[in-house]
């Protein structure tokens, strides 16, 4: 990847790190502030990440460590972090996605960013575990969690084994 | 559901969120100040390895006059109050040299400390990388500041690396304007330091006074030099506090002035406005790595 070109990077990534925040429970102001800054520290070592197996990797694992920070700050102003949204629809024999949907909106923050990591991202859990700060055995543990919650929200079949 | 579905599920998901636009501009114009903000930044993390040791030392020696070594001009640490120069390493050759010289005032003895773990040098110093392997001295200039480091650099080639720091180090905190901030932005806070009781000076940095710093920083990234324009870099005021004054006061104080990017203060703490934005963040880049 030696010759990816920034410019070209942030034009294909930057929606989608937006994107995924979005769905890891920021608003649209922390998503955009929390990318940009990823996407600036990015390349402020660009030679370094643009040789990397993933540089989208690093970056969504920058900007998800920002957007904790901001909810931590948020949090000690008083103002509330994310909150697993308002008003889930519970009655519903709905579709799948949108159970998907609701699911991960009730799931803890850490739960959630686990997930969208892992599984929108597709990051390896080595990665995940840097964006969490722990050990891969806590993200496997972490996923499991998410998942067990996520299937009996669902109401939903099989298992998946959070360690593909 | 197998784990493919849900990763299909996701993505759907993230398709029904808006699109974001991204301003690429945007990010290069945030690198181009924030290096010069980080070069800063270096300075203060100098001071910090200052601090922390005039604190040691002054417990130790309970505020005594405290002459740690044999050369004539070998201070404690807690007697310095202005560095001009780095040199690395401390060594007794080195200290004949500093002994010496007409240029050097005094100097004392900076230990050798470990801050790969300072997350704050995203891009520091050679100096400070030269700290955390060796120990090296404080160099107080007797006048002239850059003919003490042109004297020191030649005298000490092939023994020691000598780092001039006299025109950053020594301010208690340093306002980094907006790169885009309005003039009447800038006017506003230089006129509310003007009327602060705690502030006992402050210089005003402009746009080419951080570029001549800029060159100077980055002297040996030329293209990267070339590339940056005065206009690229922020303004900014270094400020003196009057003694005794809390400097997380008066930071927090123009926590929101208009137009203000950055704070960096003495004892190496940043805030990036708005969104404080610690550099914590990530996977490290260890800043010595080319040691």
């Amino acid at each position: 990847m030696s010759g990816l070109v920034f410019d070209d990077f942030y034009e294909s990534y930057f929606d989608r790190v937006g994107r995924a925040l979005v769905l890891a429970g920021a608003d649209r102001d922390q998503a955009r502030d929390a990318a940009q800054e990823a996407f600036t520290r990015a390349l402020r070592r660009w030679r370094k990440v643009r040789d990397m197996d993933r540089p989208d990797g690093w970056v969504y694992v920058v900007a998800m460590n920002l957007l904790r920070d901001t909810w931590r700050r948020t949090a000690r102003h008083g103002e509330r972090g994310p909150a697993p949204d308002d008003g889930v629809d519970n009655t519903s024999a709905v579709a799948t996605r949108l159970s998907v949907r609701e699911a991960i909106a009730t799931l803890p923050p850490r739960q959630r960013q686990a997930v969208v990591l892992r599984y929108l991202a597709d990051l390896p859990l080595a990665d995940v575990a840097d964006a969490m700060g722990c050990a891969t055995g806590t993200v496997k543990a972490t996923l499991h969690q998410a998942m067990q919650s996520m299937r009996i929200e669902l109401d939903d079949t099989e298992d998946d084994d959070a360690d593909r | 559901m197998p784990t493919d579905e849900l990763r299909g599920e996701l993505t759907m998901l993230a398709d029904e969120v808006e699109p974001f636009t991204g301003d690429v501009q945007a990010v290069h114009r945030r690198v181009r100040s924030r290096r010069i903000i980080t070069a800063a930044l270096v300075v203060a993390a100098l001071v910090v390895v200052v601090a922390s040791t005039v604190a040691v030392a002054g417990h130790r020696d309970a505020g005594k006059v405290n002459v740690t070594g044999t050369g004539s001009k070998d201070v404690s640490l807690a007697l310095i109050t202005h560095v001009d120069a780095i040199v690395v390493p401390a060594t007794s050759d080195v200290q004949d040299v500093l002994d010496a010289s007409p240029f050097v005032a005094e100097y004392a003895r900076i230990p050798r400390a470990d801050r790969s773990s300072d997350s704050l040098l995203l891009r520091p110093k050679d100096a400070v990388c030269a700290l955390q392997q060796r120990d090296g001295y404080a160099v107080v200039a007797k006048s002239d500041p850059s003919a003490l480091t042109a004297h020191l650099t030649l005298a000490l080639a092939g023994r020691a690396t000598v780092y001039d720091v006299s025109d950053q180090y020594g301010s208690d905190i340093e306002f980094f304007m907006k790169v885009d901030a309005s003039r009447a932005q800038t006017d506003s806070l230089r006129n509310a330091l003007a009327a602060d009781g705690d502030v006992s000076s402050f210089v005003h940095l402009s746009r080419n006074d951080a570029y001549a710093i800029f060159k100077k920083d980055f002297a040996d990234q030329p293209a990267l030099v070339a590339s940056t324009k005065p206009s690229d870099l922020p303004e900014s005021f270094r400020v003196i506090l009057e003694p005794g004054r809390s400097i997380a006061a008066v930071v927090h104080r123009y926590a929101n002035a208009a137009g203000l990017d950055t704070t960096i203060t003495a004892n190496g703490e940043a805030r990036f406005h708005p969104g404080l934005m610690p550099a914590s963040s990530g996977p490290a880049v260890s800043p010595c790595s080319k040691r």
